[in-house]
């Protein structure tokens, strides 16, 4: 044990029992055009996708509910390039599904944190905020991306699948998207 | 379906103290999350990391913020020695949340994103960054870039695995 520190063992056994998960896919070898979480169970308040992805062409993930491909969604957020200043973005209703921008490499890895919320709810359209980039160790502006957003998906109804899919390429070996349930 | 999201180790300071550091993570995880509310002993301060006791120049992260005002800002850190997750000043009133993804992987550098409050300047931040290495984390060292973390400082580190 460390003098000033804590050994990472002291709580392990013991779960919140709130935070559920569902499924996670790993790409292989032959990587993965894209991700598919069908049948999502109806049996939680929220959903949080986690993703950690690797591409070699240097692209996006475009995550979208349903199956529904149309312009049905609205991302608005904020984005660093890493210079000295940021910029507001907006993506009403020009994206067919959203976490565009997500520049991802094969070295290093795309992040992203996607909260949905009330995902079951009939009455109101769905709100996601995420979190999400690429770091390429670059000094200057470049290529990495630091995003936070949130959007809407224009639909009222449940959901019950979410695709990722990959914008050019595939998703490369190692890339992991788990998929877990928040009880309310 | 499994229940996950584990606490894996907490530390609640009585007095004030340099560092905290959490050893011999376990690797049964997909991802880590790490909790801070802190303060800090000379007030204004930024919260780092490093992984495996690796003090090298192997990190690199971009910081925005958004302060009181209507600009956001943002820096690019390559090449650096830590992470740099921010916000800490003189009461512990300061949240940090930083995951980290597939901190076990051992054949591609690690990915984190970590998002704070700064309630003596009401600024958030959010930070993305990269540890440059195939190494799985087994050990993470939070310290300040100046003074010491107060008294009423908490750390906690949490497990989430995939299904």
């Amino acid at each position: 044990m460390p003098i000033l520190g804590t050994v990472a063992s002291q709580f392990s056994g013991k779960p919140f029992g709130s935070f559920e998960s569902i499924a996670t896919v790993a790409a292989d070898s032959n990587g993965l055009s894209d991700i598919n979480f069908n049948t999502i169970p109806a049996t939680y308040a929220h959903l949080q996708l986690r993703m950690n992805l690797f591409n070699s062409s240097g692209t996006n993930a475009f995550v979208t509910f349903n199956g529904d491909t149309t312009t049905n969604y609205w991302q608005h957020g904020i984005e660093s390039y890493g210079g000295g200043s940021t910029s507001v973005y907006s993506g009403g209703n020009q994206y067919a599904g959203f976490v565009g921008n997500l520049v991802l490499s094969n070295t290093y890895p795309g992040v992203s944190i996607l909260d949905i919320f009330d995902y079951q709810n009939t009455s109101i359209r769905k709100v996601i905020k995420g979190s999400y980039g690429t770091n390429m160790n670059l000094a200057s502006p470049g290529y990495s991306r630091n995003f936070y957003s949130d959007a809407t998906w224009g639909n009222t109804s449940a959901i019950t699948s979410i695709n990722i899919q990959c914008q050019t390429g595939v998703f490369s070996q190692y890339s992991t998207i788990s998929l877990y349930g928040i009880k309310g | 379906m499994p229940v996950t999201y584990e606490p894996i180790a907490r530390s609640a300071l009585t007095g004030n103290q340099t560092d905290v550091t959490f050893s011999s993570i376990s690797s049964i995880y997909t991802d880590l999350v790490l909790i801070l509310n802190t303060g800090s002993s000379t007030g204004a301060a930024a919260a780092l990391m490093q992984f495996n006791g690796d003090t090298g120049n192997n990190y690199s992260f971009i910081q925005m913020w958004g302060p009181n005002s209507s600009t956001a800002y943002s820096e690019s850190h390559a090449t650096a020695s830590y992470i740099d997750m921010q916000a800490v000043g003189t009461t512990v009133l300061h949240s940090n949340i930083c995951n980290i993804m597939s901190y076990s992987q051992t054949s591609k550098y690690k990915g984190l994103i970590t998002r704070a409050y700064d309630a003596n300047n009401n600024r958030w931040y959010q930070s993305l960054g990269t540890w440059r290495s195939t190494a799985a984390i087994n050990q993470i060292r939070i310290y300040l870039n100046t003074g010491q973390f107060i008294a009423g400082s908490t750390f906690s580190l949490y497990g989430i695995k995939g299904a």
